[in-house]
């Protein structure tokens, strides 16, 4: 009875991750405490499904940054999924930005006769290229998530557009501020995060042409480094009506974003992502809300997608 | 002295150039965003000063930093009385010390080698025990210990100033300050001298794994959350502000207020890349140029005195 149980909620999770992840969750979704606003008008591309045969052993999630808590919710996904349909699944990388790192654990995937297939969350296209295509040359299934490759050479990419995610962040941010003022951002380093704060600027530039708009300032993923760029940020820029922090570690810096609310800085928050910290924040009203990527819905589909026939 | 004399040229030319070149950096709110940001890095710089001077290096510290304030933050989100986290927190930096300098001063294994293990098994078990999510929601006594404000700073700057006096103190006016620079200048030599030199190693690894076991809890309660990677990057940031200020990475040579000068530097710099609106790709260039100059024009200065 327990077995048919969990069989139901799986073959349910299945069907579901399937459908969300490739046709309806390319779209970000939001928490926020406003009406949400048309969709952007950019649509992600819609990746082939990959129909490699299912293939004993591991399907790998290599990620960069892995410490970072957007990863909890997708790596949950991503396990469930692979154990929905039998299938081993390991998420790797380093815990840094270190891209030497990453492309070291690439290359031995891709050496190692284990490797089922490859769901890459890209730090550098060019330095990953090479093995792309060695991946696909041996019939490693190779999927790209965050942010799509120019150079189109692995078998899929499934994710979210992250030009998307920042025009939809300008959107709600034009409207929080009534296209008056000045916007920056803060963020982590990496080409998902440039094509989302690209996105961002030129989109928001585009319907709010009067307001003005920061160059974007970076920490190195660190609390330490994301606190004191913050408040440096906000020294600088003291007339900000809007900030978007558009990595997933805003929620982080609640108390120090608090205090400058008690202090009474009036700069509207916006957040990115859906770690539990932020979530608390955007409820407590620290944060007046946060663009949100659903990774649990959208990690899964690469392992779901290999084992199809 | 002069080492300390010549910092402060270059930080005054700096300030003073950033002054008039920015709005916002002359400003008291921006002023003490700089130092509020720096100070636990000057208690950390304090004691690694006196390792640095004593010949070891530690590489764990960012990882002690994270492990400690994790496992009081997982504690206190356990019902655990704050304060009995904090000590075991503290116990765990000290311990952790005493295991550095138990292995590299006892038994010799290379202190690079040595710590960095211990860094890797300090961060492994941070996110492993949290599974990347940071404990957070603490009591708000606990959260007083770092957010408190004292003339406008946040009171952390009170615990910096205490750790650069105190190990001042001991660094140029007791006994274990000669034997440190002794040790770290020549250990055959201290040890013929009669000093032991493993206990002293012992002795500052341990109070480097204090203080690091301080800057973690420290971070929790200034952030009201223990990230398993609060501090990334400190250590490095830590060294190189002890080099700038005139230390050796073979030992025997160092000073903590040059040190703290050199970080300041540092700080400064990183500030003046968010208010000059300096691209993000660019930052780090321009740091490292603006250092390499401040060490360079240092070094020539030595030359031409020599």
């Amino acid at each position: 009875m327990k077995i048919e149980t969990s069989k139901g909620v799986v073959a349910v999770a299945v069907v579901l991750s399937l459908v969300a992840g490739l046709i309806g969750g390319l779209v970000p979704i939001a928490v926020v405490k406003l009406t949400a606003p048309e969709p952007a008008p950019v649509v992600a591309e819609v990746a082939p499904v990959v129909t490699e045969p299912a293939r004993e052993g591991t399907y790998y999630f290599l990620a960069g940054n892995n410490a970072d808590p957007f990863y909890v919710d997708g790596v949950k996904g991503f396990n469930e999924a692979a154990k929905s349909v039998g299938m081993k699944a390991e998420f790797v990388g380093p815990m840094d930005l270190n891209l030497a790192a990453q492309m070291k654990t690439f290359e031995e995937l891709i050496a190692s006769p284990e490797t089922k297939g490859i769901f890459w969350y890209p730090m550098d296209f060019n330095a990953g290229e090479p093995f792309i295509k060695e991946a696909v040359a041996k019939g490693i299934p190779m999927v790209i998530g965050a942010a799509d490759s120019p150079f189109k050479t692995r078998n899929a990419f499934i994710g979210y557009n992250n030009t998307v995610l920042g025009q939809q962040a300008a959107q709600w941010a034009a409207k929080l501020i009534d296209c008056k003022g000045e916007v920056g951002t803060i963020s982590v380093n990496g080409p998902n995060l440039d094509e989302r704060v690209k996105g961002f600027n030129e989109y928001l530039k585009s319907i709010c042409p009067d307001v003005v708009i920061d160059e974007r300032a970076t920490h190195d993923g660190s609390a330490a480094s994301e606190a004191s760029t913050l408040e440096a940020y906000m020294i600088a820029h003291p007339n900000l009506t809007l900030l978007w922090w558009a990595d997933g570690a805003a929620g982080i810096q609640a108390q120090i974003w608090k205090d400058k609310q008690d202090q009474g800085v009036k700069t509207l928050f916006l957040a990115t992502d859906m770690p539990q910290a932020t979530l608390q924040a955007v409820k407590d009203g620290v944060f007046v809300g946060s663009v949100a990527q659903d990774i649990l819905l959208s990690v899964p589909c690469p392992v779901l997608a290999v084992k199809a026939p | 002295m002069r080492r300390i004399l010549g910092l402060i040229i270059v930080n005054v030319i700096v300030i003073t150039i950033l002054a008039f070149a920015t709005k916002y950096f002359w400003t008291r709110a921006n002023l003490v965003v700089i130092i509020d940001n720096m100070t636990l890095e000057i208690v950390i710089l304090a004691g690694y000063t006196l390792l640095l001077i004593g010949g070891y290096f530690d590489l764990s510290v960012d990882g002690v930093a994270a492990v400690s304030g994790v496992v009081l933050g997982l504690l206190i989100n356990n019902g655990i009385n704050w304060v009995i986290a904090i000590f075991a927190g503290l116990a765990l930096g000290i311990g952790i010390g005493i295991f550095n300098g138990v292995i590299v001063a006892k038994f010799k294994i290379n202190g690079l080698i040595a710590t960095l293990t211990t860094w890797w098994i300090c961060i492994g078990f941070s996110l492993g025990m949290t599974k990347a999510i940071s404990p957070y929601n603490f009591p708000d006594a606990f959260q007083v210990l770092a957010q408190t404000k004292v003339f406008g700073f946040r009171v952390l700057i009170i615990y910096a100033i205490i750790a650069v006096v105190i190990l001042s103190v001991v660094l140029h006016f007791t006994r274990i300050g000669s034997r440190i620079y002794v040790s770290g200048d020549n250990k055959q030599s201290a040890e013929l001298m009669g000093i032991d030199t493993v206990k002293l190693g012992i002795i500052l690894y341990t109070l480097v794994g204090l203080l690091a076991g301080f800057v973690g809890i420290m971070m929790a309660s200034r952030l009201d959350a223990a990230s398993p990677s609060t501090v990334d990057g400190m250590t490095l940031r830590v060294i190189a502000a002890i080099v700038i200020g005139g230390g050796s990475l073979s030992g025997g040579k160092g000073n903590i207020i040059a040190g703290v000068l050199g970080l300041v530097l540092m700080h400064v710099l990183s500030n003046a890349v968010i208010q000059l609106g300096i691209s993000p790709y660019w930052q780090k260039a321009m740091l490292g140029s603006v250092l390499l100059v401040a060490v360079l024009s240092e070094k020539i200065n030595l030359k031409r005195r020599i």
